[in-house]
């Protein structure tokens, strides 16, 4: 078996690695690297629980070889908080009451923060677009729409 | 080996490099790119991976009067281009937005959607009905492949091993022309229960001279409605015409029951797909003096 | 105290666990893996057979694989069976399996890949068996198909007086509710409905799939880390079945990502800790998604034949039911699912002559047990669905008809229990208001698409008997510890108890610290199942918080000599009632010495405990009812009362749910905002499990173990923001902390019938067979038109 030396840069923060070719993107993040915000929901791209960002877009990181990954920009929810301060998207989601067994809340909040990022005014049927890839079971989804465009008006720095 | 655990990771740097580490890998390498199918599947007899996704294949652009798209374009990057936005292309876009959710979209390729030869899969019915041409590289060279050619049974295409697609280009449609896609799925995010691409060209007078009518997920490949096209041809298109030729390609399709949809309701849904798909395409058509680029 | 004095207890605080769930920090039992070092991975191998005799498993192949350290089966464990108070079931299969998915062999390796591997390597021989799937058939006397005989196995839950059958040996339980005489009351009914009705296998899904970590200690003790929905039953089950003392099986619960009844029964857990018995190093256990599927429990399909009678003037006579409970191929907690249907009449409806018989048995499928709603949810798909059409029959609106045939608020329900509280009329009219039911046309033509107005009432029981114990800490900070072993799912029950504590001891919630649950150090608890928690952990919280706070005021009170009633605890400050000059700040009344470890004088620790129970009466098991007239045999009842608007595509009948309208009776909101998301979760749920949701078995074998073709509700199917509308309505239950009952699992019992109702409503067809999918209603509409 080859192992493939890869580097990733998460948060900012680079790794470097030797990886297994059949090892995912999840796997790595939180089974090798303990980054275990990232959450593991079905293996196969259905659930979104997986959601990071790799060069600023929105993938299923368990779809993702930790291989086609060497060289990448990844964002994973640990990233968001910056000196004990809460991203505005966390924060809506705390003051919004969009958390209810948590599972799911990483991975929807990195793909409203993808969509934030590109267009960051949307209507309520973009950001049900935009986090249609991500089952929760828990809520309804209501508060979690109402949650991601309040933190579009509360302002703060998206970063 | 029973289970998925490639030993081997292989990125190509160019083309050659590619075909050759199929060859060399032998039958136990498989090519991979956005992984949204292969890592699904996760076969077990895979030994070996080769990464494409390092080619620069990954293009929307004008080549002479049509357009070529690289067979690593991304389907959001087909969802969001500027070249597609238009006319008949606009198709193509309105296929890649009713793949799965934005994530699976940023990393599926147009090019994983083909080549994995899925009965369902939702790119290849437009770009038949716009006479879109696989080019293929592999050891004996380049070749073209009619997209209408390139599907031979579920989950086989025309591709040999030792060869990957290259891009699909598509010629400028004719003028008064016009192309639709219609998907309908159990939710948002499905597999198409049925899907369809249409094409139809007019002569200026509301006669359709030509219509392309490509159905899938009702038979083992992408299929075209044969006869429901010939309703169709030379004919003033009216909404009874539309009709006829929906029921026509109701009747030709081979569709299976399965846990998603039976066959019965599948010969139904295309009866209402197509009818949408055609009225879309047939209004475009008269809209337009359609797109020569 | 009234709400005008209540500082925290029904304001929508900001949950406790809100920071560190969006920041990811929040750990579930999936996410300790790095945390032990050499840590073993083990998959398990499963029944690839619906029933088949197994003829030979061999392991060889898979004991070569290097990086394997053991291959488990039967073999290896005592002939013990395991259960939820039935024992029926084996850890590994031993001479046959029963269903598709049933642990056969477990294998271990030094990494989760390998165990993969290894897990394909193993070979069972089988030799397939008839098997039977149709619940009906089953239960028949002298059946075709034999799975087990129901009649061999200990039965532990000698409370359910279950009743089996020497010639109907698939039965686990027969449960009866009987009062009055239905064939007088079909006498005199003027109208007679009979219907078949059906509802179908279906999943939690729950975001976290099932896992677990156990490690044998160095004394012989097993220590597990899972999430779990009632952690004292599976360590007490986990314990037993091990031969092992209690007290020697410690069980840490982590958060639970998503419960729904799925991990009440020990799965994930109990497999760890076997397989921590003959390891000498620390073990993990992870379901894979498609495990999860058929893995773990499911929820009952029900196959209903229904009858009911009214007379001309509207009068409810008569309801006979009889239910098949397809049970799969093991009791688990199924016998209680059986037991509680006779529950479903007693939330609202007054009918005087009531038969139901309802038949837990086993079928060749994953096992079928506890699932949000729990049996009343099937029963109430097709009770709401008669009361609609009862109604229609009788040229009466359904409210009304509905309304006047509910009982008194201060009167006797069906099973003879006394109505403790009753909000279901006010929940009623608040959704058929807020939907314009008899304000505008009731179905509109939009072209291809139809639209319609629909409604239904639920109800769910919370169980009894009902046992909490609860400790409360005050540390020098002013700060207290908070044991209690109330699962934390995602319901916020922490955040709830929390709010009870602060306002029971006068502290901000922040001062108020919910420690995890460790059965070494958190007192004993039923669990988070049937809507409990609050109601039943809560009066335990309170009544030792109670506790706390008079031994406080007993130390402060000889301090200043004054008596402990006239002295009170506020905003951290303990006053002189008397005189608001005279106060006490907390951290005051404790003597600080760097030394001595904090401690108030002349006492080492201000403990507060308390154990809350709420106990039936006898049921008679021939009726199903109280012995006692006005006794109790439930805790409370939870009501919901929802409304929907369709839209219905006449071509390929598709069903759009634009409106969701949501009423519900939890007693006390205590924290409004998360009772509201509990019920708004009708609109992923109840929409689910009523157009979408349903596990598919081909040849006994199940197809669609994935999310992929188990269709759930996404964000786009989901109404929109301003068209999911939920009203809290507050009828106090008398033995509630501050009046609250539940709220979690009354959710989805009236989705499914408001839908159906509203899609006959549409396009006059009535679907009987949930879930009302595009394709059955498409039929449905084609069998309308034939001539």
């Amino acid at each position: 078996m080859k192992s493939v030396p890869i580097t990733l840069i998460i948060n900012g923060e680079r790794h470097d690695l030797d990886v297994k070719p059949f090892w995912t993107l999840l796997y790595v993040i939180r089974d090798k690297l303990g980054l275990t915000g990232t959450k593991m929901g079905c293996s196969s791209g259905e659930c979104g629980a997986c959601t990071v960002h790799v060069d600023g877009k929105a993938i299923n990181s368990c779809l993702m070889l930790a291989a086609q990954a060497d060289g990448k920009k990844i964002t994973t929810i640990e990233g968001l908080e910056k000196d004990d301060k809460l991203h505005p998207l966390q924060q809506a989601f705390v003051d919004h009451f969009a958390v209810q067994c948590g599972y799911c809340t990483s991975g929807v909040i990195l793909s409203a923060k993808a969509l934030l990022d590109k267009n960051p005014n949307p209507n309520e049927q973009e950001v049900r677009e935009a986090i249609k890839g991500n089952l929760c079971r828990c809520t309804g989804y209501v508060k979690i729409v109402e949650a991601v465009l309040a933190s579009t008006k509360e302002g703060g720095e998206l970063r | 080996m029973t289970s998925f655990r490639p030993t081997e990771y292989f990125r190509p740097q160019c083309i050659e490099e590619a075909v050759k580490s199929l060859i060399d890998f032998g039958e136990t390498a498989r090519a991979i790119a956005g992984g949204t199918d292969l890592m699904v599947e996760k076969p077990p007899f895979v030994n070996c991976l080769v990464d494409l996704t390092n080619l620069n294949l990954g293009y929307v652009d004008k080549e002479g009067d049509g357009i070529k798209i690289g067979a690593l374009t991304k389907i959001s990057g087909l969802e969001e281009s500027p070249v597609l936005q238009q006319g008949p292309y606009s198709a193509i876009a309105a296929a890649a937005r009713s793949i799965g959710s934005p994530g699976i979209r940023n990393m599926a390729t147009l090019g994983g959607n083909l080549c994995n030869g899925v009965p369902s899969a939702d790119m290849p019915p437009v770009l038949i009905a716009l006479d879109g041409k696989a080019r293929i590289f592999g050891s004996q060279g380049t070749r073209t492949v009619p997209l209408g050619d390139f599907f031979k049974d579920a989950r086989k295409t025309a591709l040999k091993h030792d060869e990957i697609l290259l891009d699909i280009f598509i010629p400028a449609p004719p003028a008064h022309t016009g192309a639709d896609f219609q998907k309908i799925g159990r939710t948002a995010v499905d597999l198409a229960l049925v899907n369809v691409g249409v094409r139809v060209t007019c002569d200026g007078e509301g006669h359709c001279e030509e219509s392309v009518i490509v159905l899938g997920a009702v038979a083992p490949t992408p299929m075209r409605a044969v006869k429901a096209e010939e309703v169709l041809k030379g004919k003033k298109i009216t909404e009874a015409l539309i009709e006829k030729a929906a029921i026509s390609a109701s009747a030709e399709v081979l569709p299976i029951d399965d846990v998603r949809a039976s066959a019965e309701y599948r010969r139904e849904l295309v009866v209402h797909l197509t009818k949408n798909a055609l009225k879309n395409a047939n209004e475009m058509a008269l809209r337009k003096g359609g797109e020569k680029k | 105290m009234n709400s005008n004095e209540l500082s925290v207890v029904g304001k929508s605080v900001v949950r406790k666990d809100a920071r560190e769930k969006v920041t990811g920090k929040a750990e579930f039992s999936i996410d300790l893996k790095l945390k032990f070092p050499r840590l073993l991975y083990a998959k398990i191998v499963r029944s690839s057979q619906p029933h088949a005799k197994i003829l030979n498993i061999d392991v060889s192949k898979a004991l070569k694989l290097p990086g394997v350290y053991k291959v488990l089966t039967s073999k290896d464990y005592p002939q013990k069976l395991t259960g939820f108070g039935f024992f029926d079931e084996p850890l590994f299969a031993w001479d046959k399996v029963c269903y598709y998915g049933e642990p056969v062999a477990a294998v271990v390796a030094r990494d989760p890949f390998i165990a993969e591997e290894a897990r394909s390597l193993v070979e069972v021989e089988y030799e397939p068996l008839p098997y039977v799937l149709d619940p009906e058939e089953a239960a028949q006397p002298n059946p075709k198909v034999v799975i087990h005989d129901a009649n061999q196995y200990e039965d532990h839950a000698v409370f359910a007086n279950m009743i089996r059958y020497k010639d109907r040996p698939n039965i686990y339980n027969h449960r009866k509710l009987r009062l009055g005489d239905v064939d007088d009351g079909f006498k005199k009914a003027d109208i007679i409905v009979e219907n078949v009705y059906n509802t179908p296998l279906a999943a939690h899904c729950g975001m976290e799939p099932h896992s677990a970590i156990a490690v044998k200690q160095s004394d012989g003790s097993i220590e597990i880390w899972s999430g779990a929905q009632a952690t004292f039953a599976a360590r007490g089950l986990i314990a037993l079945y091990l031969g092992l003392p209690a007290t020697k099986v410690r069980h840490h619960t982590l958060y639970v990502g998503g419960g729904f009844g799925n991990k009440i029964t020990p799965k994930d857990n109990f497999m760890a800790a076997a397989l921590a018995t003959r390891l000498d190093r620390p073990v993990s256990v992870e379901y894979d998604r498609s495990e999860v599927f058929y893995g773990t429990v499911v929820r009952h399909p029900f196959k209903m034949y229904v009858k009911d009678g009214v007379t001309k003037d509207g009068k409810w006579v008569a309801s006979e039911m009889t239910a098949y409970m397809s049970g799969g191929a093991y009791s688990d907690l199924g016998w209680l699912v059986t037991r509680n249907t006779v529950y479903a009449f007693g939330g609202y409806y007054w009918i005087p002559n009531v038969k139901l018989d309802a038949y837990g048995t086993y079928t060749n499928h994953t096992p079928a047990a506890s699932f949000r709603g729990f049996g009343s949810a099937q029963l109430e798909w097709a009770i709401e669905q008669q009361a609609d059409i009862l109604a229609e029959k009788l040229g009466m609106d359904p409210a009304k008809f509905r309304k006047m045939n509910m009982h008194k608020p201060d009167g006797e329900n069906v099973l003879g229990e006394k109505v403790e509280s009753f909000g279901a009329p006010e929940c009623l009219d608040k959704v058929v208001d807020a939907i314009g039911w008899g304000k505008k046309p009731a179905s509109e033509d939009l072209g291809v698409w139809k639209r319609g107005i629909g409604f239904a009432l639920g109800n769910k029981y919370g169980v009894a008997p009902n046992i909490s114990t609860a400790t409360v800490k005050a540390l020098p900070d002013g700060s207290f510890d908070v044991r209690m072993s109330a699962d934390e799912l995602g319901q916020g029950i922490r955040t709830g108890i929390a709010q009870l504590a602060a306002e029971e001891l006068g502290v901000p919630i922040e001062k108020i610290n919910i420690i995890p649950i460790d059965t070494s150090i958190s007192p004993y608890d039923m669990g988070s199942y049937s809507s409990r928690s609050m109601f039943s952990t809560g009066n335990a919280v309170l009544l030792a918080c109670k506790d706390a706070k008079r031994q406080i005021l007993e130390l402060v009170g000889k301090k200043l000599k004054l008596a402990p009633e006239e002295l009170d605890m506020k905003n951290g400050e303990i006053l002189v009632k008397s005189d608001a000059s005279k106060r006490l700040n907390m951290m005051d009344a404790f003597s600080v010495s760097t030394l001595d470890g904090n401690r108030f004088p002349d006492s080492g620790e201000i403990l507060g405990k308390s154990s809350f129970f709420y106990l039936p009466n006898v049921e008679d098991p021939e009726t199903g009812r109280s012995t006692v007239p006005g006794g109790r045999l439930t805790s409370f009842y939870m009501i919901t009362a929802q409304a929907a608007e369709v839209d219905v595509n006449t071509q390929t009948g598709q069903v759009k749910v634009n409106k969701l309208y949501i009423a519900t009776d939890c007693g006390k909101a205590i924290n409004p905002k998360i009772v509201e998301t509990q019920q708004e979760d009708a609109a992923q749920m109840g929409i689910g499990l009523s157009t979408l949701e349903e596990l598919v078995l081909k040849d006994g074998m199940m197809v669609n173990p994935n999310f992929r073709d188990y269709k759930m509700v996404t964000s786009c199917e989901a109404p929109t923001i301003e068209n999911v509308k939920v009203f809290i309505v507050e009828a106090p239950h008398p033995a509630g902390p501050f009046g609250a009952k539940g709220t979690g699992e009354v959710t989805v019992n009236a989705t499914g019938p408001a839908i159906a109702n509203a899609i006959y409503n549409a396009v006059g067809v009535r679907i009987k067979d949930a879930p009302a999918t595009a394709e059955r209603v498409w039929r449905a509409l084609k069998e309308k038109r034939k001539p």
